[in-house]
């Protein structure tokens, strides 16, 4: 066996053995959750990329109930803000609620139904609509009015 | 040296073969399978308890893996092209050959340029809505959140011994293949390519697998469009010599 037929095979040992070895570990980083994605490589590309776009204030339009130019909300029970369609990809829509919590119901993108969230009073959530647009509703929780604002986007 | 032992290149051709059917096919064999009741344990972990009964979740089968294709089907490739040099004549293998790797150069640069970009932009929505809690992060798991881990790693370890196969059939029908540089560095190209992948579905937790996979298939894309580049440029000087002999013969 010549030298290069030493090395090639040497290599060829090293890339099976690394292979055996990643296969091998790769069951220890287990099923994972949210939080998962704010360190390692995915956080890191996270910081890359950045966000999804912010849903600007204009392309809400807010139904039985009135919005200022601030961007609060007056919600007498509930309301619903209809996001516009939009040409490029999925957007989120920044909502805080004020000083009583709130229950936001929304279209999960992608799928044919909705989910809700509590969010706690002076707590923020984010709300990804996708380029068809969606109806959020936002609705008081154990009082009949209530505040909240939608964070302005570029 | 010797000649050419045609069983142990026939060997090595049906393996790299496998190899490329075994990659474009795996989306037929990896994924499907339910994982609505991981949907609800995930989605209680992000503040939605109330998922609709109808909820329901598969696991993807990932691109990575057939995205792997794009660069073994080099290997196909010149192989295919060493066994048409057994079936025809010298003289018109010697000015084809320029030709069909000029074709193939260009069909693989497009192809994988069009996939570079879609999974460029699946990598960008995934990590969108992942980040986008809750309601984007529920939308990501339902469509790529339950990776078929183990799954991946069986087919991985079938192609990494198909692989392995081709490599040494190719030694033993011809060591002379060992001083083609090219068609070593492709070889390890595709091993390690093999590795890579194995290595970063299991760096993170299964519901990032998807992510880091799609990351995978915009590096392997753009390993098959450099190697359609050196293949590109590789078919010229076969060309110039084919039209030269045209032109005197």
């Amino acid at each position: 066996m010549s030298t290069s037929q030493k090395v090639l095979l040497g290599v060829l040992v090293l890339i099976t053995a690394l292979f055996v070895v990643s296969v091998g570990t790769g069951s220890r980083a287990g099923q994972g959750s949210a939080d998962s994605g704010k360190g390692g490589p995915v956080g890191l590309l996270h910081k890359l990329t950045g966000d999804a776009g912010q849903v600007p204030r204009k392309d809400v339009s807010p139904s039985s109930c009135a919005m200022t130019s601030g961007g609060v909300l007056t919600v007498k029970g509930s309301c619903v803000l209809h996001v516009a369609k939009s040409a490029g990809a999925t957007r989120q829509l920044k909502l805080k609620a004020g000083n009583t919590p709130v229950t936001v119901t929304a279209p999960v993108p992608r799928q044919d139904y909705t989910a809700d969230k509590q969010v706690d009073a002076g707590a923020e959530v984010d709300v990804a609509v996708d380029a068809k647009g969606a109806d959020v509703s936002v609705a008081c929780r154990g009082v009949q009015q209530c505040l909240v604002t939608v964070l302005e986007g570029s | 040296m010797g000649r050419l032992k045609v069983p142990f290149f026939v060997l090595a051709f049906v393996a790299i073969l496998l190899v490329f059917l075994v990659e474009v096919g795996s989306p037929l064999l990896l994924g499907g399978h339910d994982a609505a009741g991981a949907l609800r344990d995930q989605a209680l972990a992000v503040g939605v308890s109330d998922l609709p009964p109808d909820a329901d979740a598969t696991q993807p089968p990932g691109a990575g893996i057939p995205y792997l294709a794009l660069i073994d089907v080099v290997a196909l490739f010149t192989v295919s092209l060493m066994g048409l040099g057994l079936l025809l004549p010298d003289r018109l293998h010697g000015r084809i050959q320029g030709v069909i790797t000029l074709i193939a150069s260009i069909v693989l640069i497009i192809v994988s340029l069009i996939l570079l970009i879609i999974a460029v932009v699946l990598l960008l929505t995934m990590i969108a809505l992942f980040f986008a809690v809750p309601f984007g992060t529920i939308a990501y798991l339902v469509i790529w959140g339950f990776f078929p881990r183990g799954d991946a790693a069986v087919v991985l370890s079938l192609l990494m011994f198909l692989k392995i196969v081709f490599a040494v059939m190719l030694v033993l029908a011809q060591p002379r293949f060992l001083q083609n540089k090219g068609l070593v560095a492709l070889i390890i190209t595709s091993l390690l390519a093999n590795v890579v992948l194995a290595f970063l579905q299991g760096l993170v937790p299964i519901i990032l697998v998807s992510i880091v996979d799609e990351l995978a298939a915009i590096v392997f894309a753009i390993v098959a469009i450099v190697w359609g580049i050196i293949l590109l440029i590789g078919s010229i000087p076969a060309i110039v010599k084919a039209v030269r002999a045209t032109a005197t013969g």
